[in-house]
């Protein structure tokens, strides 16, 4: 069937006459691209509906919430400790509700919540205003325009910030300053909140929160994990709900769909929540689910059937080191003895530089092997793709290549794969000392032992031969 | 204290003891107003930086011999410092850029554009160039040798430049073409035998012509280890004897005993084992291509005719492959993991055989 992997044609008329003509009173502009040809429709908001408004709806763990709730009950309810500003720090992989979990708190124990958002720039080159980070300080300082949102002045306020200025990640000591100048000056209680990334360089949550900073101003850590598989279904099962109150809206995808997108997810739940709003709109063809070749083994029965995955919702996900080499090291192969694995995904979802992940799976492949014959196959791969790796040392998107051609030589020479826990070697540096004697510098390393002969000293290094 | 191979060495190019016509028409290059940038190659221990010092001289005088170390520092586009150590006088600098690995296309650059930016002191009395030596440039990266050829242009005007290889075949083209190519050849087994006896004569010593021609076929006819043997034999042992025992240096023993661990037991905790020890002499600097060629010695003397041919055509290769590579511990592995295959092999069809 062709039809579904087209691109959509942008034109919408004619679908909208094929699969719901009655509903349509009047077309409101026919030209219009947006497909809301129906009054009752737009008013209709499903993420409104969706959000949790109590506790028990969060899709986090019942745990986590309750550190949270008793941060915020010891330091913002009851202030028991007497620091001025009390700090709190969320981390956590994208879509572990992180947000929402304030947001839902904050709301049952009454308190407001002010964010901050990064102002647009545009000011700044007009006008030679202060910079983002000025602006913050100020923010979090002087009180200057309370909102005209607040009920009551009297009611406790939480300020959050989950965005932060770029500026920040360049110059970290900044933003001990502007959390110094918080310290002395700020009001209300602070909560951050930092996504996980794989970057290093971008990573907030480390190169801003270091210990040093965390110590210093005393900030609680409460790290959240990605979304349970069981909340994410409870979360779905909480839109199927809000689905089939309004069927002449919204239909009901089939259970299938409903599981693959669990499986895709990967614990995120706002990807999850919208995937499923996707599935349920009405007028779209059901989203297009690919099916992984590997065959039911039926050895287990799983929660979810990880087979099928919504096609356009993968992510790029990102091996870590350790677990790279596991993949690599311990290869999965069928009844025939062949090395089932998709090379290409799996070499893409290394988030280690090349080089250096080729380095470290020459230090420790020889312990994974069981047979001589299979190591020398491994050995020579290695080699051979070493000397790309010299070669293209320049350009690190080649680099790519090489990996490749290691990754694969490994998982296939390994005939006869020793499996037991075996420690992960980093490479062996080399750094070759360079002479600097005045004196002996016309003494080649390989003459040095005469030197000890000659003058019975142990000046330079002696070999001996470990067994 | 001083070696022999150093206290002895010529300090002008008329007293050298062997090449005597090549010296001479370096002698006569100097007395040119101008001076071409050179490329001296030849074996370890021919004498290519004697012959270099002794052109120096010719060119600047006693004032050359007048030398200090110092320690330079670069900086690269990342920031990285890179410290690498100078001989200098006040007319030449000597540097061996390999010494900093992949950075040495910084030092390259940085060094010869900062030596070519200060001028002489005096211009009238002095050569209006300087002179800076890089050793090693066969092991340069080819980066390195691409902004070599490129700086050798620019500055051309106010210094020169010296270059000193083992082998050209991995200097580029370009740069041998601006170059004036001197070769100089191990000397043979009767010069150093004459350079022996004349430096024990020198020390007040007497060498048997048998010991001097055991040293000096010990010695892959070169001068500098002939040398330090002959000293080193003699503090064994004076007088000298005929049967005298002639001391390895303890890389290559260490060598041996790795090459008899591989023939003894095939199997992966050896490879594991041996991969330890092949650290243990890269780390401390004994070049690659010694080890390779000491260690493929040893295990040929294992090998009967017919796997002799197969495991040095395979050792041919894998040198080959770490020839145009940095990380040279792959190469090594693999080429001892494939003659652990090649000899298990072996031995399993000789033993099978009764």
């Amino acid at each position: 069937m062709s039809g579904s992997k087209r691109w959509i044609a942008f034109n919408f008329d004619q679908k909208e006459t094929k699969d719901a003509p009655k509903k349509i009173k009047k077309p409101v502009a026919t030209k219009s691209v947006v497909a809301v040809p129906n009054e009752k429709l737009k008013s209709f908001k499903f993420f409104d509906k969706i959000d949790p408004k109590n506790i028990e709806d969060l899709a986090v763990h019942a745990k986590k919430i309750k550190e949270v709730e008793e941060w915020l009950d010891a330091n913002v309810i009851n202030p028991t400790t007497k620091v001025n500003v009390p700090m709190l720090l969320l981390t956590g992989p994208t879509g572990a509700g992180k947000t929402t979990v304030v947001k839902v708190l904050c709301q049952c124990k009454n308190i407001d919540i002010q964010e901050w958002i990064n102002p647009i720039d545009k000011d700044f080159e007009t006008f030679k205003g202060p910079g983002q980070s000025v602006r913050l300080q100020e923010f979090l300082t002087e009180s200057k325009f309370p909102s005209l949102l607040t009920k009551a002045s009297t009611k406790k306020k939480v300020t959050l910030i989950e965005d932060f200025p770029n500026t920040l990640l360049k110059n970290t000591n900044e933003f001990e300053g502007i959390l110094d100048n918080c310290l002395a000056n700020g009001k209300t209680c602070l909560i951050f909140i930092c996504t996980e990334v794989h970057n290093n360089k971008v990573d907030i949550a480390k190169n801003l929160f270091t210990e040093e900073i965390k110590d210093k101003f005393n900030i609680c850590n409460i790290n959240f994990n990605s979304c349970s598989v069981t909340l994410l279904k409870n979360a779905l099962n909480r839109a199927q709900n809000i689905v089939k109150e309004n069927l002449d809206i919204l239909k009901l995808p089939r259970p299938k769909i409903i599981e693959a997108i669990i499986a895709t997810a990967m614990g995120d739940i706002r990807c999850a929540v919208n995937q499923y709003y996707f599935a349920s709109l009405k007028g779209a063809s059901e989203i297009p689910l690919e099916l992984s070749k590997l065959e039911k083994t039926g050895q287990k029965r799983k929660r979810v059937d990880k087979n099928s995955k919504v096609k356009s919702m993968n992510k790029d996900e990102a091996l870590g080191l350790f677990h790279g080499l596991g993949k690599v090291f311990n290869p999965k192969r069928d009844d025939n003895n062949k090395v089932q694995c998709d090379f290409d995904a799996l070499v893409d979802e290394f988030s280690t530089v090349p080089n250096i992940f080729n380095a470290f799976l020459f230090e420790n492949y020889t312990k994974y092997f069981g047979d001589i014959n299979d190591i020398f196959e491994a050995a020579d791969t290695l080699s051979f793709s070493q000397t790309f790796m010299d070669k293209w040392s320049e350009r690190h998107d080649t680099l790519i290549i090489p990996l490749w051609i290691s990754v694969l030589g490994l998982m296939i020479s390994n005939k006869h794969r020793v499996s037991k826990w075996i420690p992960i070697n980093g490479p062996k540096k080399i750094d070759i000392k360079s002479r600097n004697n005045l004196e002996m510098r016309h003494l080649a390393v390989g003459d040095q032992s005469y030197y000890n002969l000659i003058t019975k000293s142990e000046k330079y290094h002696k070999f001996k031969y470990l067994r | 204290m001083s070696l022999w191979a150093d206290k002895h060495r010529p300090k002008d190019l008329l007293k050298v003891d062997y090449h005597k016509e090549q010296a001479e028409n370096l002698k006569k290059l100097t007395q040119q107003g101008d001076f071409p940038h050179l490329l001296v190659y030849g074996p370890v221990g021919a004498g290519k930086k004697t012959r270099v010092m002794c052109l120096l001289k010719e060119l600047y005088g006693p004032g050359v011999e007048r030398l200090r170390m110092e320690q330079m520092t670069f900086t690269t586009p990342s920031n990285k410092k890179v410290e690498i150590m100078t001989v200098n006088s006040n007319y030449h600098i000597e540097v061996n850029p390999a010494d900093v690995g992949i950075y040495d296309r910084i030092v390259i650059m940085d060094l010869i554009k900062t030596v070519a930016q200060s001028q002489q002191l005096d211009v009238n009395t002095q050569r209006e160039f300087k002179v800076i030596v890089l050793t090693d440039v066969d092991e340069l990266s080819k980066d390195a040798q691409h902004a070599l050829r490129r700086t050798m242009e620019k500055y051309i005007g106010n210094c020169r430049l010296i270059l000193c290889a083992n082998s050209t075949s991995r200097v580029t083209a370009a740069i041998r073409s601006r170059c004036l190519s001197i070769r100089v050849p191990a000397p043979t087994n009767e010069e150093i035998i004459s350079i022996l006896q004349s430096t024990c004569k020198k020390e007040g010593l007497n060498l048997p012509t048998e010991l001097a021609l055991k040293i000096a076929e010990k010695s892959d006819r070169n001068l500098r280890k002939a040398l330090l043997i002959c000293e080193a034999c003699k503090v064994e042992q004076y007088p000298f004897n005929i049967n005298q025992e002639i001391p390895l240096p303890d890389w290559h023993v260490f060598i041996n005993d790795m090459a008899k661990e591989i023939v003894k037991e095939q199997s992966i905790q050896k490879i594991a084992t041996v991969r330890t020890n092949l650290y243990e002499l890269i780390i401390h600097g004994i070049p690659n291509q010694l080890i390779f060629k000491t260690l493929l010695d040893e295990l040929l003397k294992n090998c009967d005719v017919e796997l002799k041919s197969k495991v040095v055509e395979h050792a041919a290769f894998y040198e080959h492959r770490m020839q145009h590579g940095n990380k040279h511990i792959f190469h090594f592995e693999a080429f001892i993991a494939r003659f652990m295959c090649l000899y298990k092999k072996f031995i399993e069809d000789v033993t099978s055989g009764f």
